[in-house]
């Protein structure tokens, strides 16, 4: 399967040229990575790496706005899927800057299981050069934890909830090269700051990521 | 200042090969390779000096008996992502094997596992898994017993036995406390048992001092504040105690109660003072508690009272990494190399009739 993989990449490789001006700026790529979808634009965008794997889908709608489905997760620990929207606030051909508010869940397991809803703001920029791009994304994560407590008495049983805040900024970038119009691949740096003053600190993360995407051009 | 310190092992001297060829090297062959398999010297350097390390504080167990708040209190000090599989993390660092990889890393010659009875707070690690931990390497590791006090009112007879039993065991060679953890008072004469038992034994008794960060902890000074164990230290004057931390305060990472423990041991000779913990990075990330504790025991005159111990093993590298920091804090502290031999070692072989070895 990977041998099948690593050939159909290949065969995007040799098939780029004729995809794809030399000047790039309608690649699906930018688009996933920078913000700034043309209305029915359809982008899929995904990262594997450590810790983290993501999986990025946005639609362009008009009037600047993309609605944006993602899902992040630390395998068999955390998961955090989110439902938002895009907001395309600069588009040239030499770059990008767009911003997304994403309404979700977080879910985690073992020792410091968690789970609650979460709330994600995010801003992207990007510059862009032919077929390579360079992408930068800052953002916050805003999550709350309901604890429920049960009091046992011998006159009966008390239950109150309560909630915990915890707060997750987050920092992350890379290369992009649109291979082709429709597909592109990059290989970036993540660094989610996971509860900041709960967790001691938070290890840097690496991945690689693939693009794909098109729409009625 | 940071002083250039190296607690690397240092190892033994490999023979030279002499000129010369074929079989005649053979038997400096067989020499080298007899040196290479043979144990490394394990001594941390301090002034100049090579000197041998105990850590008289080590915990060892399995993770499944820790509490559930305790569990998450210690799975969050793990660097996320390593914290979500805080088990597997912790089970690798406490195991035997795993401590005593840290003892190489630090080399440090001997450490000592605790037991702990602490059902509300930290948990257990009881005697009996002590005991077969120190069979993995009776040279190098010594173990503390302790006793479950949680029942004291119907079972302190049985309870005392057990510990007893505990002390009879090859490698078990005091006794492990910690009051705030297991909820009964310094000042309570009701547990006093216990210290006749360790005086029975020659066993010195290790006591947590100072209020703790572990959830559910009894925080009042009646747990916490040496100076309500004054009673029972004038009660046994045969038995040792070590106030362990020097009563520092882990919820705000202040001294607490250093110069409380400080009076203690300048006025009774069976009081004795360890500073593990304190120094770490997260409660002292500049060093300048541990430093002060250490400028304070040499000032008082009472070098020859400290006894080493980390807390260890936490974090991988942390017992190293814990030596390196105390080092520091000694030669910040102005302390000569001969009283650092003291504290690292010399003052434990001491305490706990280790000397003639």
């Amino acid at each position: 399967m990977i041998r099948a993989a690593a050939c159909s990449l290949v065969v995007l490789l040799l098939a780029a040229g004729p995809g794809l001006a030399a000047d790039a700026p309608d690649a699906a790529s930018f688009d996933a990575l920078g913000g700034g979808h043309d209305r029915g634009d359809v982008t899929l965008a995904l990262q594997g790496g450590w810790p983290r794997l993501s999986l990025r889908g946005q639609v362009g709608a008009g009037a600047r706005l993309a609605p944006v489905l993602e899902i992040e997760a630390t395998p068999s620990w955390r998961i955090e899927p989110s439902l938002g929207v895009g907001i395309s606030l600069l588009r040239r051909p030499e770059g990008r800057l767009s911003t997304e508010v994403l309404l979700g869940w977080h879910a985690q397991h073992g020792a410091l299981a968690q789970r609650g809803p979460s709330a994600v703001a995010r801003v992207r920029v990007m510059g862009t050069a032919r077929r390579i791009g360079f992408w930068l994304a800052i953002g916050t994560r805003h999550t709350l934890l309901f604890d429920r407590t049960t009091v046992r008495r011998s006159s009966g049983e008390e239950v109150s909830w309560s909630a915990r805040h915890r707060w997750s900024p987050h920092l992350a970038g890379g290369f992009v090269w649109a291979v082709h119009r429709n597909v592109g691949v990059e290989v970036g740096l993540d660094w989610t700051f996971v509860d900041v003053e709960v967790v001691a600190i938070s290890l840097p993360g690496i991945h690689v990521g693939l693009q794909f995407g098109g729409g009625p051009r | 200042m940071r002083i250039s310190i190296s607690s690397r092992p240092r190892r033994a001297d490999v023979p030279v090969l002499p000129s010369g060829s074929g079989l005649a090297y053979f038997p400096f062959a067989a020499l080298l390779l007899l040196a290479a398999c043979s144990d490394p010297e394990l001594l941390v350097e301090y002034r100049g000096e090579a000197l041998d390390a105990v850590d008289m504080h080590l915990h060892t167990g399995e993770w499944e008996d820790i509490g559930p708040t305790t569990q998450r209190f210690l799975a969050e000090r793990f660097p996320h992502p390593v914290g979500l599989n805080a088990e597997e993390t912790a089970s690798d660092s406490i195991s035997p094997a795993g401590i005593l990889k840290q003892l190489d890393r630090a080399a440090v010659r001997r450490g000592v596992l605790l037991a702990v009875y602490a059902p509300r707070t930290v948990g257990i690690t009881t005697n009996d898994a002590v005991i077969a931990n120190l069979a993995h390497d009776p040279d190098r590791l010594l173990g503390l017993a302790s006793v479950r006090v949680d029942a004291w009112g119907t079972d302190a007879d049985e309870q005392l036995a057990a510990l007893d039993e505990a002390l009879s065991a090859p490698g078990m060679v005091g006794v492990k406390l910690a009051h705030a953890h297991m909820h009964f008072r310094f000042d309570d004469p009701a547990y006093w048992g216990t210290y006749e038992v360790a005086a029975a034994h020659a066993a010195p008794v290790y006591l947590h001092t100072g209020p703790t960060p572990f959830p559910g902890a009894a925080e009042g000074p009646e747990y916490t504040d040496p100076a309500y164990l004054e009673p029972a230290i004038v009660a046994h004057p045969d038995t040792d105690f070590i106030l362990g931390h020097l009563g520092f305060d882990f919820l705000n990472d202040t001294p607490g109660q250093l110069e409380e423990c400080i009076r203690l041991a300048s006025a009774y000779p069976n009081v004795w003072l360890e500073a593990s913990a304190l120094g770490s990075k997260n409660a002292d990330p500049d060093g300048e508690h541990l430093a002060l504790a250490m400028t304070r025991i040499r000032e008082e005159g009472l070098t020859d009272r400290l006894i080493y111990g980390s807390d260890g093993p936490q974090a991988p590298g942390f017992v190293a990494e814990y030596l390196d920091r105390t080092l520091v804090a000694m030669e910040a502290g102005d302390w000569t190399a001969e009283q650092a031999a003291a504290g690292l070692a010399g003052n434990f072989d001491r305490v706990f009739g280790l000397e003639a070895e």
